[in-house]
């Protein structure tokens, strides 16, 4: 019997496991695991668990710390503190599989090794069903194997322990997403709707101000003079009601616009937690995206007019797409209100699209410098992409920032934009990307810094335009 | 204060949500509509009694829910072929587009403009 070893031994070897990191198949035999592995011996028959010890001595490397005990509950008590059980299934408190049992409850993490008698293989193969990591026969069993047998048990268990860990943590996950997404719609509803009446109230008061500003300027001369002559309201009194007007007008466009900026931020929230769940929906129709594109850029020189937007558009022909038109929209939205607001306000914005041919990677970014009009055009070829392209009199935007500005939340450093812009969640680009992805088009920006920035996607033209 | 009214007709809004109630009954109102408002199920009894020219419809609603109350809508002859405008997010509009048999959609967030053009769109046609 050897129990020599000491209680610091022992949680020197506990210490060592349970703050070593989890690594792969092997830990256990690597050189540098130096800790003999402890093992639980559980054996009533003197003459085996001799035989079994004599044989661990032999181990030249690592070696084992091994401790023996006769019955099932003592075993019990001490199965947590090692690395491994060797397991005689005929204990005088515990017969059959009732052994198996009991350790595992007491230590689950600790591999169980059966050792049978030759006529008991069958309940051995049991054991192993009921938890065992594997069983030996005894008579059968030199040092070799019962070493070998040991230490493959500790290293299945580990790495049985690590896909548990693995697939627990995948759940945890895909159930976090999914609470995640629940929480993002339930939070969009929720906020749409109080937004939905703040902006059509503002507005509606908009357009009642705007009326009786209206209604003063008509009948000023009238209403000047009843006034007068009833003596309540002086030429006096009505400028300061007037300025007043003014300003709550003021005040209401103030309140639109930050509510606009508001509904904006929800919809990009929703919009990454989409992307990001990967469930961005999508309703791809055939669509022209020429008259998108005229259609997008004319809103936003409404909403901008002192700003110069030139349009570089075919007019005649339709460039048909098969793409969700609202999203191709909303990316073409986001290019060009960048382009506004980080470039000088005197500056013009070029909007344009055209078809590209061949190779989808042939792109701006290929030949900076390039005027985005140049087609990639050979004799013949057949159009396989329409491109749409914003170029900018910016500020540019250096080689590296080029790839990072599709990253979620990125901003470029020191970059100004022009007062009164919202600076946003710097989500723009990155939804714009995974909306065009999704549709099978690329994203893409050509810069030189000083000299402004061209940014574009391309989309899959319609297949029958594909058809060479 | 609310200027000329330019329009008549009678709408029937069907909504949950008291602010956006109270928001589209002043807007219509102001454009002179006759508003009257329901929630859920009571929406079908004020149709068919009051006949409205146009329903604006909300789908989520806590009781009977959009898509089952402009089913319902359709199925009595009495309101058959009163014009429905369903109004909800984007998404859920997307999402219940075939089981709706509705005429129009407003998308929420909507703005005073969209409001007035979509329900000028069905008041006038009937």
């Amino acid at each position: 019997m050897h129990h020599a070893h000491t209680e610091g031994d022992r949680r020197q070897a506990t210490a060592d496991r349970t703050t070593a990191p989890l690594t792969p198949v092997g830990c256990c035999l690597s050189p540098d695991d130096n800790a003999p592995t402890r093992l639980l011996l559980v054996e009533d028959n003197p003459g085996d668990a001799y035989l079994v010890t004599e044989m661990l001595a032999a181990v030249p490397v690592g070696g084992f710390d091994v401790r023996h005990v006769i019955r099932c509950a003592e075993a019990e008590q001490r199965a947590g503190d090692v690395d491994v059980i060797l397991l005689d299934l005929s204990l005088p408190d515990a017969q059959g599989l009732e052994a198996v049992t009991r350790l595992r409850a007491a230590a689950p993490a600790v591999p169980i090794v059966i050792t049978s008698g030759n006529t008991d293989e069958a309940l051995a193969i049991a054991g192993v069903r009921a938890g065992a990591q594997d069983y030996l026969l005894k008579g059968r069993v030199d040092g070799d194997l019962l070493v070998r047998a040991v230490r493959y048990a500790i290293e299945r268990c580990t790495v049985e322990a690590q896909l548990a860990e693995a697939r627990a943590s995948e759940l945890a996950l895909r159930e976090a997403n999914r609470c995640m997404e629940e929480f993002l719609s339930i939070a969009g509803h929720e906020l749409r709707t109080p937004l939905t009446s703040v902006l059509g109230n503002v507005q509606l008061a908009v357009r009642w101000v705007d009326q009786v500003r209206q209604a003063k300027e008509d009948g000023s001369a009238a209403f000047g003079v009843r006034r007068s002559a009833l003596g309540r309201a002086s030429p006096e009194h009505q400028t300061p009601n007037a300025e007043r007007l003014e300003r709550v007008a003021t005040l209401l466009q103030r309140v639109e616009r930050q509510g606009r900026v508001l509904s904006r931020l929800v919809n990009e929230m929703l919009d990454i937690a989409r992307i990001q769940a990967g469930r961005l929906a999508l309703r791809p129709e055939t669509t022209d995206l020429g008259a998108l594109v005229r259609e997008v850029v004319q809103e936003h020189q409404q909403r901008a007019p002192q700003r110069t937007i030139d349009l570089d558009v075919p007019s005649s022909e339709e460039v048909l797409v098969c793409a969700d038109a609202e999203r191709l929209a909303q990316v073409l939205a986001s290019y060009l209100s960048n382009a506004v607001k980080y470039s000088a306000a005197d500056q013009p914005v070029m909007v344009g699209l055209h078809l590209a041919f061949g190779d989808r990677f042939s792109a701006f970014g290929a030949a900076p410098g390039h005027s985005p009009n140049a087609k990639h055009q050979t004799p013949n070829a057949a159009a396989r992409w329409a491109r749409v392209w914003v170029r900018d009199r910016g500020p540019g935007l250096p080689a590296a920032e080029q790839a990072r500005i599709w990253e979620r939340f990125y901003r470029v450093p020191g970059i100004g934009h022009q007062d009164g812009a919202s600076v946003g969640l710097g989500l723009g680009l990155h939804i714009s990307r995974g909306i065009v992805e999704r549709q099978g088009g690329e994203v893409g920006v050509a810069s030189t810094p000083g000299e402004g920035a061209i940014f574009w996607f391309t989309v899959p033209l319609a297949s029958s335009s594909l058809d060479e | 204060m609310t200027g000329t009214p330019e329009t008549s007709g009678t709408v029937l809004v069907v909504d949950d949500d008291p602010a956006i109630l109270d928001f589209v009954t002043t807007a219509l109102e102001d454009q002179g509509y006759t508003v009257l408002c329901a929630v859920d199920g009571a929406a079908l009894g004020v149709a068919r009694e009051r006949q409205p020219d146009v329903i604006l419809l909300d789908i989520l609603m806590p009781g009977m829910d959009g898509v089952e109350v402009s089913q319902r809508l359709r199925a009595d002859p009495a309101t058959a072929r009163i014009p429905i405008i369903a109004m909800s997010a984007q998404e859920r509009l997307h999402a219940t587009s075939s089981l709706m048999p509705v005429n129009d959609r407003l998308p929420k967030p909507f703005e005073l403009m969209g409001l007035y053009t979509t329900v000028a769109r069905w008041a006038q046609t009937t």
